[in-house]
């Protein structure tokens, strides 16, 4: 069998319930894709996930609805077992393959977190069987993307758009991603600030909310990197800034995007709810941001489907994923593999993830062709040469991409095997540990504090390397005090104090700024 | 849905980057975060001006918010 390098998943009873005869004109743009890859030497097949013939020869079943959440895993696991594809490319909005509804770490205090759920397509990028816990999706290892339509649609336009517009990218020079576009709520300048210096080097120009927006001029949203760490929130389609503290104003709107995004530009949004595909209709007709700048020719857009976190100075959650995902793009990296790697880096530099960083790595997903190089990866110079270029037909044949995809699923079987994850738990916190973090609380000015209690849980010993089971594996618990600043200390607003607790001892204590 | 219920004021989400005081409808359905469809999401003048007051509102529920198309403020003695 000839290997297939991207396999397209969706639901085409789904689609053609949602769009009737109209479907006929999205399989002619899947047509026109499927040609365009295998230009590029990408061999692609669509695989209709709800076909119990297609599944069948697959070694897979059918999803029995457009909700099947379950059923929409297992089908992906069965194609990707039956294929092993370098892109998988999810094609649709929620209603036509679902997100992945996973429990919300941070749910459940009366300061908490408003989301229930984290709807996610991280269990899709993972070899991790069906799940709702977040931390059995920490190793992922497979290149996913998804190009959406509009939720609610009844017509098939807007997909057919975002389809061809990633059938004619054509890869460009870094030079024309050299410059970029950043805004941030001002009380945030200082972490936006020193994510685009780690990016575009030092002095690199944020601009702020207030002062600045929505109404960006062509020539502010002409480059083609765009960073946007703002405020946002369920089924908006504005982003917004801060200053002062608790003063909103709106910092960017899709509603003013329209004819000026330049084509092939790529977006990380920390905001909350960023990449959120909700439905127009519940926003007056108004399509959210994600989906605006998908319809106007970006080529793809890294946000999240819910609260998101991260520090007001410094670098943590949010910050960090967006600027790997940026750093990867910029390198040559395919859209895809970037959203890997951002997620792969992101997680491997803890031992175990508190709440907040495990929400962080599985609430970022990428919109999307995952196949699709933003920036044309420089070639070894050796490539070019004349030995390579008149060698025998057929006898070089670069696998260079295999060899990532070796080193990609390398690395997220060793996550999946070593990570611990933070879970809710109903320990008791002992009493010094108690007095601690009041006594701190009060230092920092919060208010009234709560608690919430968590345990360490690290895979089970037959998972984990050899290496690994020597170390010492006491019982780590992890302590937060949650609440809200009387008065700000040094400018920044303090939320939460964690302390992780190994026995009768704080082996690590940290202060998370607010947002 | 119609929700029928008491509109307080509180700080949110402590913690995220979507930290802020809100306006929650407290109801027998749940308590939500209230905001008015097409209203601004984090400080809407409208919204604020309920807290204190019993409404009936008409709207969905979302990611834990109620997002009201139409209300009234309840005259607690004529109910």
């Amino acid at each position: 069998m000839m290997a297939v390098h991207k396999v397209v998943v969706t639901n085409v009873s789904g689609l053609k319930a949602k769009y009737g005869p109209e479907y006929a004109r999205l399989r002619t743009s899947l047509a026109k894709l499927v040609r365009a890859d295998l230009k590029r030497g990408l061999r692609t097949r669509v695989v209709a996930i709800d076909s119990p013939a297609v599944m069948k020869r697959l070694g897979g079943k059918p999803v029995s609805s457009v909700n099947d959440q379950r059923g929409a895993k297992e089908a992906v696991d069965a194609i990707y077992g039956h294929y092993q594809p370098d892109y998988i490319l999810i094609l649709g909005a929620p209603d036509i393959v679902p997100h992945i509804d996973l429990a919300n770490p941070l749910h459940g205090t009366p300061d908490d977190d408003g989301d229930i759920v984290v709807p996610s397509d991280v269990p899709y990028a993972c070899a991790a069987g069906w799940s709702r816990q977040p931390q059995d999706f920490m190793g992922p290892s497979r290149v996913v993307g998804r190009l959406p339509d509009l939720a609610g649609a009844d017509e098939p336009s807007y997909l057919q758009r975002l389809i061809d517009t990633a059938a004619r990218h054509r890869p460009m020079p870094r030079k024309d991603y050299a410059r970029h576009f950043a805004i941030s709520a001002k009380v945030w300048i200082r972490s936006t600030a020193e994510s685009m210096d780690n990016l575009f080097g030092p002095g690199a120009i944020v601009l702020t909310a207030p002062p600045k927006g929505p109404r960006w001029p062509k020539r502010a949203l002409a480059p083609r990197i765009h960073f946007i760490n703002c405020h946002g929130d369920t089924c908006s389609p504005k982003f917004f800034g801060e200053h002062p503290t608790n003063r909103f104003v709106d910092a960017h709107d899709a509603v003013h995007l329209p004819t000026r995004i330049s084509k092939g530009a790529v977006v990380a949004a920390e905001c909350c709810y960023g990449a959120e595909l909700y439905e127009p209709a519940k926003a007056q007709g108004q399509a959210g941001i994600a989906n605006t700048y998908l319809g106007e020719g970006a080529i793809g857009f890294l946000g999240s489907t819910t609260i998101a976190y991260g520090p007001s100075e410094g670098q943590g959650q949010a910050d960090l994923i967006c600027q790997y995902f940026i750093d990867a793009v910029r390198r040559g990296a395919s859209l895809g593999r970037a959203a890997l790697e951002a997620r792969q880096r992101f997680v491997a530099q803890f031992s175990h993830t508190d709440p907040a960083d495990l929400k962080t790595a599985v609430q970022f997903l990428l919109l999307g062709d995952p196949s699709v190089h933003p920036v044309d990866p420089t070639p070894h110079a050796f490539s070019r040469s004349k030995t390579v270029r008149q060698a025998p037909k057929g006898l070089v044949h670069s696998e260079t991409r295999t060899f990532r995809r070796e080193r990609l699923a390398r690395t997220g079987t060793n996550l999946t095997r070593t990570l611990g994850a933070a879970v809710p738990s109903k320990d008791a916190i002992p009493k010094p540990v108690r007095r601690f973090l009041i006594k701190a609380a009060e230092e920092s000015g919060m208010l009234n504090p709560t608690f919430k209690s968590y345990r360490v849980t690290f895979p089970s010993a037959q998972r984990r390397p050899r290496s690994m089971n020597t170390l010492r594996r006491p019982k780590r618990l992890i302590f937060a005090a949650l609440g809200s600043l009387g008065i700000p200390t040094r400018g920044a607003r303090i939320s939460a104090i964690i302390a992780t607790v190994e026995g009768d001892k704080i082996v690590h204590v940290r202060r998370v700024h607010s947002r | 849905m119609i929700v029928e219920g008491v509109v307080i004021r509180r700080r949110i989400n402590v913690g995220s980057k979507s930290e802020h005081d809100a306006a929650l409808l407290v109801s027998e359905e749940g308590t939500f975060k209230l905001r008015r469809s097409g209203g601004h999401p984090f400080s809407d003048p409208d919204v604020q001006a309920l807290v204190g007051l019993r409404i009936r509102a008409e709207g969905f529920v979302t990611a834990g918010q109620f997002i009201m198309t139409h209300y009234a403020v309840v005259d607690d003695e004529t109910g």
